[in-house]
């Protein structure tokens, strides 16, 4: 029989043929033809898993009408049950995929597309009075539109699973789920729960807004706003609906009523370990219920995705070992790839013993029926069996609210169960058939074999029977201390014959093996048996090669935060203050909890304090870029549209990007992460300390003043896109002046609808929107401005655009022809942070140079140079040597530029940017004179912490190459060892990719070939990292 | 004289003491074009790196006609000649570029400008000496910073054309070329798909692109060689008529050894597929631009002499797990290992600032690369690379004079670049941007500018 064809009982039929009668000929549904076939079935002499650790070695279930009623050892079936024989069977709770995307319907993936669960249409279909983006479709429901295809269905019953958590496929606020059963019968049948959970994606959606993660991150959270709008508009309409501005009617926002007031989770979607802590952040934030789907890189912040307390849903996607069969290719494997090869399998394991409660899904794995080989993976690398089997059954009940009628087997629950040969999670077990609301369906055909241990019953005393066969077939009897080895063993398919010795007596055998039972005769008497289960651990994997934690180690979440020394002292250097001691030779610096307590000549060393010897040494103040993209999650860019600054670079920082830690090797300690320049208004930055290892939240500094980015000229016209950036406002310079000037009267306009709110001259409340929030912000002077910019004209523009409405711009960024209007920046009282000597690259920078630099300072201004790229980043100290030799800035002034004076623009000035008394201690250590290439960055701190030693970092590459070869054989030897299967995982993770800079058509090193780069969406990016064929 | 050397008074001092001795210079106080040649020019008295023969101080440099005559302490001026002071000062050879698109590109994204990416996969022939620009505005932007000469490398395809070194001056592109064909240029494929934001092919796409490629890079060279011997058999009995063509024409030089083939390549599996390659194909003589890894297989280069242009130290590494300074150390690691190699940038997007090729040098050094190979490295190294390391890279007697007067160490970001000789000429010392600069540092102060 082939697999997964149920039982060809009559009732089975008749449901079967109830289905397709309802589904192809919508003969009137509910009014299903029904065969009087009794649902009464015992599953009898059965090894019963009841729960996670409890075990009937040898009992009985009995079902009736999809319900258990009875279980135990010493249960008698009823008289009308139908009985099955279990002597070779081991019976689970049926298993639960606690989330489960149905099959795409033909097409290609298309992200943001109307789709429905199955669906595969471009067309958007009209969505009446929905939400208008395409993405926020909370409205939908799997319930209404679910058919889980009978490939999938039979794919999951095959895997064990007999419940399954569906979760519509499309758009961010992607609509509700549902719990079915893997029954054959149509949805209404076998629907559990039919707004199980909000599901919500963290994804950006192509062409159409949002097109970065933080775009999508942004609409979350004014979707979950909007529906707290929604409630009280309408409460306020309905209190009072004469003479008040009827609010809008919106499917969507009425959908998430349910999340909002608590009574739905929201069960996010997660890409990698970062965005499971992101949708922690978010939850807490909006102050709904979650579950969060991972991504099986969770072990790497585990601490961190723990402590969001949020339960998980974790895949077994392992991937196999990578391909370093070839000297010169094995190089392009990075060493992050190998290590997560080896770590995968052990990330349930790590979730367990942080504390994690977890289910584990059969999402992300190219075959369903490879799941509980996977899981086998997970337990040999650590995951407790019991573990294993309640992230199947109890856990993800709970996860769903099902506890009291699904995940053990107990009078009362629903009838289904998983039933195998051997155990579950074992390299020989099998299932064999499983239970759906108390109908049978047979999963594996029986290919039992004789070969095994067998408990055999019938002789005088227990019995054990072991067949091997090697080369030759073996059978041994074992009864009590007697162990007899057969004679004459003749094996013909299922069947064995051999003389055995019974109690000194030699015995003929007879037997043969049925669905994993012996039967026959042995001296002539009627012998059975059954098969020895054990839940046997699996053999454990070769050992996992160690990682060194040590400085240089490219994986920030290994690295344990740095010590703070009491008192650290750094005698006899080169100081550069930066400050008004100007630049001391021969003098100490002294570090106390963290902040600079003297600095000086002949300063005493503090009892215990760590002394640095800085002969011939130079100690400056940390690097800070006030222009950055460096460590920055998905896009730079939110380019869809002309003013984005709901959009926040903060919650799209990339703790694990490796340019933190080769940024600190050249003396940098904060950089100022920008949204792209692809649009006049651009998103809100995010100021980070560069202290590698910590989280996100840790980096971030965020007691300052919020800034934002602002963009003129030739980016936001969109002038170097190709020809098919035609559609997009404004395609002037004059167009990107009356978009910000519209913008900021909007906000004033937003701020006066408030004002009558609360004043109670308008009844309605009106929409929070947090891009008008910004703008607010903005135009109040509590959000700094940040432009990128380069022709005076523009920025002659923009500072008489923030005159009028009364505010300053803070900093024209990376600015090229600042020189040419320095006179009036100085007057406006705008900062310049400019690249040294970039140009060309552009027709808008023809006219840049090198000494603009010079020029603004000269000029009064507020000068700096800034990095905008990586390599740039590391070297800002000799770029602001430029600064002597295009126009003769003095060096003390110099080395300001890359670190005083961008902490003035940033207003973190009081406490960073230069070395003196009460600052923190944010130094650098050079070789030499800082302002030199010669000069090497030895050491780089921060707040007293030592995040960068070139010594440590030298010290430990000899261990790192040690892991690096030791892990190459691990993974030949894998590859030679075969298995497979996986395929590459989820990888690479995007936290490993380098910032996606696209939108920033700007010349830059990346695209200075003058391509343009289209726009990826979420879908096609994982479908290229997959190697999946897409269709645009 | 340009206020951009303001704060630095002995440098006002050495334009002086031009202008007093060269009348004809002081006429032009803003020349817009080179001043006519002098007979001769001598460079007395400073410090002279000529970094084939060790480092004399107080000692002159000679100049007649576009060549060196003397070098040393005891040196003659000649009567007549024009003097330029550099006491106090140093002298260096100019700088030589060895991987740019000098004069093939204006501004990067105005297409009209640009003459960098030609089309198609095999472009063998062609030269990148007859499009180069002589009026281009980076060439003044790069030679006032001490870089007299560069490769000007031609660009489109997996067969690129062939290369010409160039003086970074001259009334014409004939004027300015020193020695074309230098190379034949391959952009080897890459070997392993990139995973990046800007590369939207997947890799199955990246895959079979870098087969085509290899395999139109093989047909190419294989084709060239069959027409080569069907060309020299003409006349022969027995031989037919041949139709031309010029892509295989081209390739002449390249194929019989006459002019290296240079590999654009950084990785190791790139350099094993392009080795085996060459090897199939007879090659004589390779030069590896990139190179990042080609430490790896230092051995090999230096046991089949073939030189590396090792193209941007300042750079990020390759791979996210290498140690911090990967390409930092590249250069010292090669030249630790005899390797002959020399330094330049990048070429693509650094070519508007070629001028500074210094600074990958002296970063270099920071990271392993002895301080005397670092001045060899942008000097005389890449001249004898490209075949030119008997005119130009040093100063000696007999080689063109190539040289910059500088107020310090050459290979710092700080240091001032005063005077710069190409082909004997004082060159003027404005671009574009010095005449911005100009322009509106005489501008009318405003309240908030610093006293003077």
């Amino acid at each position: 029989m082939p697999p997964c064809v149920p039982l060809p009982s009559p009732r089975g039929v008749v449901r079967r043929a109830a289905l397709l009668l309802t589904t192809i000929l919508a003969l009137q549904p509910g009014a299903r033809a029904e065969a009087a076939t009794p649902r009464v079935h015992a599953i009898v002499g059965a090894r019963i898993v009841t729960a996670p650790g409890q075990v009937i070695p040898r009992g009985t279930i009995v079902m009736r009408d999809g319900i258990i009623i009875a279980v135990g050892a010493a249960v008698t079936p009823p008289p009308d049950a139908r009985l099955w024989p279990g002597d070779s069977l081991t019976v689970y709770a049926g298993l639960i995929d606690a989330m489960v995307l149905p099959a795409e319907a033909g097409g290609g993936p298309r992200g943001g597309g109307p789709g429905g669960a199955g669906g595969g249409t471009s067309a958007e279909a009209a969505r009446g009075a929905a939400a208008s983006n395409a993405s926020v479709r909370p409205e939908y429901r799997v319930v209404e539109n679910l058919a889980l295809s009978n490939d999938q269905l039979e794919g999951l019953r095959t895997a064990g699973f007999t419940v399954a958590h569906v979760a519509p496929r499309r758009g961010i606020l992607r609509g509700s789920s549902a719990v079915v059963a893997l029954g054959d019968g149509a949805l209404n049948a076998n629907t559990l729960v039919s707004d199980a959970a909000q599901v919500v994606a963290i994804e950006p959606t192509p062409q159409a807004y949002p097109g970065s993660l933080m775009g999508a991150i942004a609409l979350i959270r004014q979707s979950l706003l909007d529906a707290r709008w929604y409630r009280d508009a309408q409460a306020a309409y309905a209190r009072k609906p004469a003479a008040s501005e009827r609010p809008e009617t919106n499917l969507s926002f009425a959908a998430l009523q349910g999340v909002i007031a608590g009574t739905q989770p929201v069960l996010f979607v997660a890409d990698e370990m970062l965005e499971v802590v992101r949708a922690g952040a978010l939850a807490r934030e909006a102050g709904v219920r979650a579950i969060v789907v991972g991504a099986g890189d969770e072990y790497k912040r585990v601490q961190k995705v723990a402590g969001t307390t949020l339960p998980l849903v974790v895949p077994v996607n392992f991937p196999d070992a990578p391909d370093v069969s070839n000297e010169a290719n094995a190089l392009e494997v990075t060493t992050e790839e190998l290590r997560h090869w080896q770590q995968a399998p052990g990330n349930p394991a790590a979730l367990g013993r942080a504390g994690a409660t977890f289910a584990l899904t059969s999402h992300g794995l190219k075959d369903v029926k490879t799941f509980r080989a996977q899981v086998l993976k997970a337990i040999a690398a650590g995951l407790p069996m019991s573990d294993a089997l309640a992230a199947v059954t109890t856990t993800p009940a709970r996860l769903l609210g099902l506890e009291t009628r699904l995940g053990t087997i107990a009078p009362g629950k629903v009838a289904n169960l998983t039933v195998t040969r051997g155990a579950l999670f074992s390299e020989s077990g099998k299932v064999r058939e499983v239970w759906v609301d108390g109908d049978r369906f047979e999963v594996a055909k029986d290919e039992s074999s004789v070969k095994g241990e067998w408990t055999l019953q019938g002789l005088a005393g227990a019995a054990t029977l072991k067949v091997a066969a090697d080369k030759d077939t073996t059978a041994t009897l074992v009864m009590g201390a007697d162990t007899s080895k057969a004679t004459g063993v003749r094996l013909e398919g299922r069947r064995i014959r051999f003389m055995a010795a019974v109690r000194g007596a030699s015995n003929a055998f007879d037997l043969r093996v049925a669905e994993d039972a012996l039967s026959g005769t042995a001296g002539g008497f009627q012998v059975t048996g059954r098969p020895v289960v054990k839940d046997d651990k699996p053999e454990a994997p070769p050992a996992r090669v160690e990682t060194p934690v040590v400085m240089g180690n490219t994986e920030p979440w290994r690295m344990p935060a740095p010590a703070q020394p009491a008192a650290v002292l750094v005698r006899n250097a080169t100081v550069w203050t930066a400050g008004p001691q100007g630049t001391l030779a021969n003098a100490d610096v002294l570090v106390r909890g963290g902040r600079i307590a003297a600095v000086g000549r002949s300063i005493a060393a503090p009892a215990g304090a760590v002394v640095i010897d800085g002969t011939g040494k130079h100690v400056a103040p940390g690097i800070i870029d006030e222009h950055s993209h460096s460590s920055i999650l998905g896009n730079v860019n939110e380019c869809t549209n002309n003013i984005t600054c709901e959009v926040r670079i903060a919650d799209v920082i990339n703790s694990e990007s490796v340019q933190i830690y080769r940024q600190l090797a050249g003396g940098v300690t904060m950089q100022h992460l920008l949204h792209g320049s692809c649009n006049a208004i651009g998103g809100q930055a995010a100021l980070i300390a560069c202290k590698w290892g910590a989280t996100a939240d840790e980096m971030l500094v965020s007691d300052i003043p919020g800034t934002v980015k602002f963009a003129l000229g030739e980016n936001p016209k969109q002038s170097n896109w190709g020809r098919e950036a035609t559609n997009r406002y404004p395609k002037t310079r004059a167009g990107v002046e009356q978009s910000i000037r519209e913008a900021f009267a909007a906000a004033r306009d937003y701020d006066r609808a408030w004002t009558e709110f609360r004043g109670g001259k308008r009844s309605i409340p009106p929409r929070r929107d947090l891009q008008l929030e910004a703008l607010s912000e903005i135009v109040n002077g509590k959000r700094l401005i940040h432009a990128h910019s380069y022709r005076q004209d523009e920025i002659l523009m923009l500072m008489r655009v923030a005159e009028e409405f009364g505010i300053r711009v803070n900093t024209f960024t990376h600015i090229l022809e600042g020189y040419k209007v320095a006179d009036e920046m100085a007057a406006h009282g705008a900062a310049g942070m400019g690249f040294s000597d970039w140009w060309g690259y552009k027709q808008e920078v023809i006219d840049a140079i090198p000494h603009n630099g010079y020029l603004m300072w000269d000029r009064g201004v507020v000068t700096g140079f800034n990095s905008d790229s990586d390599e740039l980043a590391r070297h800002l100290n000799t770029e602001a040597a430029k600064a002597i030799k295009y126009g003769g800035v003095p060096r003390e002034e110099a080395i300001k530029f890359v670190t005083l004076n961008p902490a003035k623009c940033l207003k973190i000035d009081d406490r960073v940017g230069s070395l003196e008394v009460g600052k923190l201690a944010n130094l650098a250590i050079w070789s030499g004179e800082p302002l030199s290439p010669y000069a090497r960055c030895e050491q780089t701190w921060i707040e007293g912490r030592k995040y960068f030693d070139r010594a440590d970092d030298l010290a430990g590459r000899e261990a790192l190459a040690r892991e690096r070869v030791a892990l190459e054989a691990a993974a030949r030897a894998a590859k030679k060892a075969g298995g497979g299967g996986g395929g590459k995982g989820n990888w690479p993770p995007r936290y490993l990719e380098d910032t996606d800079m696209s939108g920033n058509q700007c010349g830059h090193a990346h695209d200075g070939d003058g391509h343009t780069h289209e726009f990826m969406s979420e879908t096609e990016r994982r479908a290229r990292r997959d190697g999946v064929e897409v269709s645009r | 004289m340009s206020r951009f050397m303001r704060g630095l008074p002995s440098s006002v001092a050495l334009i002086a003491t031009v202008a007093l001795l060269a009348p004809q210079a002081l006429a032009q106080s803003k020349p817009t074009w080179m001043p006519a040649r002098t007979s001769a020019v001598a460079l007395v008295g400073g410090t002279v790196h000529t970094v084939t023969g060790g480092t004399l101080n107080n000692a002159t440099v000679v100049v007649q006609g576009d060549r060196i005559t003397a070098v040393g302490a005891g040196a003659a001026v000649p009567a007549g000649a024009q003097v330029i002071d550099c006491r106090g000062k140093h002298v260096y050879p100019g700088f030589v570029a060895a991987n740019t698109q000098l004069g093939l590109t204006e501004v990067s994204t105005v297409t009209g400008s640009n003459d960098n990416a030609e089309t198609g996969t095999l472009n063998p022939n062609q030269r990148a000496e007859v499009q180069i620009n002589p009026d281009s505005d980076l060439l003044p932007v790069t030679r006032i910073n001490g870089i007299t000469s560069a490769l000007t490398v031609p660009g489109g395809g997996s067969v690129m054309g062939t290369s010409a070194l160039i003086h970074l001056d001259g009334w014409t592109h004939e004027d300015m070329t020193l020695r074309a064909p230098v190379g034949l240029h391959v952009q080897w494929p890459n070997m392993t798909p990139v995973r990046a934001w800007f590369e939207q092919r997947t890799d199955e796409e990246q895959n079979k692109a870098r087969d085509e490629a290899i395999a139109a890079i093989r047909i190419a060279f294989q084709d060239a060689r069959a027409y080569w011997k069907a060309r020299d058999a003409q006349g022969k009995p027995g031989a037919g008529s041949l139709d031309r063509d010029v892509r295989w024409d081209a390739m002449r030089a390249a194929l019989n050894g006459e002019i290296p083939v240079f590999i654009h390549a950084d990785r190791l599996n790139q350099f094993r597929a392009a080795l085996d390659w060459a090897d199939e194909l007879g090659l004589k003589r390779l030069v590896i631009v990139g190179g990042y890894d080609a430490w790896r297989i230092a051995d090999e280069l230096k046991t089949r002499d073939i030189p590396v242009i090792v193209a941007g130290v300042l750079a990020t590494p390759n791979r996210r797990h290498e140690p911090y300074d990967e390409a930092y150390a590249v250069a010292g690691r090669l030249h630790a290992a005899g390797v002959s190699y020399c330094i330049a940038d990048d070429g693509r997007g650094g070519v508007h600032n070629a001028r500074n090729l210094p600074h990958h040098a002296a970063m270099a050094v920071a990271f392993g690369l002895p301080e005397e190979e670092a001045i060899k490295s942008v000097t005389i190294h890449p001249a004898r690379i490209l075949g030119a390391g008997d005119r130009v890279g040093s100063i000696e007697v007999g080689k063109l004079a190539d040289l910059q007067v500088t107020d310090g160490d050459a290979l710092l970001p700080s240091t001032q670049c005063l005077q710069v000789l190409i082909g004997g000429k004082v060159i003027a010392m404005e671009s574009r941007q010095t005449r911005l600069f100009e322009k509106y540092d005489a501008r009318p102060r405003g309240a908030k500018a610093r006293a003077r």
